[in-house]
């Protein structure tokens, strides 16, 4: 299977679980030039979404302010050891993918 | 800010430098002795900072300093440079148009064997850094060299370093020849340049781990371990030579060639200084 | 600078009289406490707080001039770039100093072409002073 964008780390840390994640992506504005001055297109992450258990537990709304690579961490009640989480992205495109993590 | 046009160093120029005295003794071809040196710069900074292990030194500044290493260990724990350390196998792995691949030209096909460069190459008669090493490779297999200082050589540094990850630096002097490169990189590191008149080891023997404006220089000792680096002020990776060019401009001295000779014997002494710690490219550094 | 020095050796500055160091360390804390084209005494004789280049740029400000001092500093730049020490801001200083002589300024271009070249000048020296000053610094 292809490795996705998302690289995610989650563990379990008494009642709560701690994730963090890292998207690669260009995250480009849109406002960039490249070196002929033609701009290079917008192609942002718009949102990402992560659920565990069917249920939303972190949900961002990204877009052009955020820099290159996007690096988020974040805490939420709940969570077990070798459980899966959800976690969905979206693009200005209009792409977008599902991809898991397992806590550990 | 007023740009200070004027000359200041003038003045310090004549002034005695005021760091220790050394003896005169060690400073020639014929006296040289690189383990002495070697064990003087680590009996330096023992003495300094008697709390912190030898083998800390890899990590520079945040041996020494607690609060940037609390910062520097949260960022390891997902680190900037692992998309390039990706990126680095697979321009590794690819082969070149004519078949073959860095594999050929490295020993143990490139893997784990950044802790032997610098070396001396008695053929080419000077220090082949693993950067330069990677050019002649893609040169003498019919591919264009890269830039020296960032992108997919780096890259392909980090990925090589990675696999090298806790070997020990063997840094070998096995001539006069390379001795004498040793001590140009030695005097490289110890001279004054630029408007600003410092050398290397203003801020980063007598001046590590004190601050210059709001920056706290790490320690020479372990200095280019970590190397090539993701440094927070680039936004991305970069070669060891890429930061001397940089050092020097922050200095007002026009930097010297990369990859040139002066560039390569500095990295073969501040690197055989750095012999007996360990790999721990590429790093994460602010 | 100012603070290091003793009060004695205040006293004397501002009598004018320079007291046992090098004339480098007199000539620059001169220079630093009372700017240029300031004389003072040090062993006996008179000197002036100018740098050679000033001196030499203290001529009538025209076009030979001018051009004459430009194409000093730029000879002296390349001297020094070829032992590895120019500073950087001496390219800026030489383009600066083209521009206010194309512009007719004459007097500017000869002020900074004598910056230029005394960058280049302290540039050179350094490299020489590199040969053997750096040993001072290594630790044993």
């Amino acid at each position: 299977m292809a490795k996705g964008i998302l690289r995610a780390k989650a563990k379990v840390k008494g009642d709560n679980t701690v994730v963090k994640i890292m998207a690669k992506h260009a995250m480009e504005t849109g406002n960039r030039k490249d070196t002929s001055g033609n701009k290079i297109p917008a192609k942002f992450i718009q949102t990402l979404s992560i659920s565990y258990n069917g249920k939303t537990v972190m949900e961002t709304n990204m877009g052009t302010a955020i820099s290159k690579n996007p690096y988020l961490a974040f805490t939420f009640v709940g969570g077990a050891k070798g459980d899966e989480l959800q976690m969905t992205w979206t693009e200005n495109t209009g792409a977008s993918a599902t991809e898991t993590a397992k806590i550990k | 800010m007023k740009i200070i046009k004027s000359l200041l160093a003038g003045a310090s120029i004549a002034l005695v430098a005021s760091i220790t005295q050394a003896a005169n003794s060690g400073n020639t071809l014929a006296s040289v002795d690189p383990e002495a040196d070697r064990l003087a710069l680590q009996s330096y900074f023992q003495k300094r900072f008697p709390q912190v292990a030898l083998s800390d030194y890899v990590n520079g500044i945040y041996a020494l300093d607690a609060p940037s290493r609390e910062q520097w260990q949260d960022i390891e724990e997902f680190p900037p440079y692992e998309f390039d350390i990706e990126e680095g196998e697979a321009l590794f792995n690819k082969t070149f148009a004519n078949g073959k691949s860095y594999a050929d030209c490295f020993a143990n096909g490139g893997i784990g064997i950044r802790q032997n460069f610098p070396r001396w190459d008695a053929s080419q008669g000077k220090v082949v850094t693993l950067e330069l090493a990677i050019n002649q490779c893609r040169e003498a297999n019919g591919e264009e060299a890269l830039g020296w200082k960032k992108g997919k050589i780096a890259q392909i540094s980090a990925y090589m370093a990675y696999t090298s990850r806790d070997n020990v630096f063997d840094v070998q002097i096995p001539n006069d020849k390379a001795k004498a490169a040793y001590l140009d990189g030695k005097q490289s590191f110890y001279a004054r340049r630029g408007q600003l008149n410092m050398s290397c080891a203003n801020c980063h023997v007598a001046g590590a781990y004190i601050k210059i404006r709001a920056d706290l220089p790490g320690p020479t000792l372990g200095h280019v371990t970590h190397f090539p680096v993701f440094r927070s002020k680039w936004g991305n990776l970069g070669t060891l030579q890429r930061r001397y060019g940089g050092c020097q401009k922050n200095v007002r001295g026009v930097p010297q060639k990369t990859q040139g000779e002066k560039f390569r014997n500095l990295e073969f002494f501040q690197t055989y200084m750095s012999n007996g710690l360990v790999v721990n490219g590429p790093g994460a550094r602010k | 600078m100012k603070k290091t020095i003793s009060l004695v050796a205040a006293l004397m500055m501002v009598s004018g009289v320079v007291a046992a160091h090098s004339f480098n360390e007199a000539f620059n804390e001169q220079r630093a406490m009372y700017g240029k084209g300031h004389s003072f005494m040090w062993n006996g004789q008179t000197y002036i707080t100018d740098h050679p280049e000033e001196v030499a740029a203290a001529v009538e400000a025209n076009a030979a001039n001018a051009a004459k001092l430009l194409a000093s500093a730029k000879a002296k730049y390349a001297e020094v770039l070829a032992v590895d020490f120019g500073w950087t801001l001496t390219a800026k200083l030489l383009k600066s100093a083209n521009k206010a002589l194309e512009a007719g300024d004459f007097r500017k271009s000869m002020n900074i072409s004598a910056q230029a070249e005394y960058h280049s000048r302290m540039g050179i020296a350094q490299y020489h002073q590199s040969q053997t000053e750096w040993i001072m610094a290594v630790p044993e």
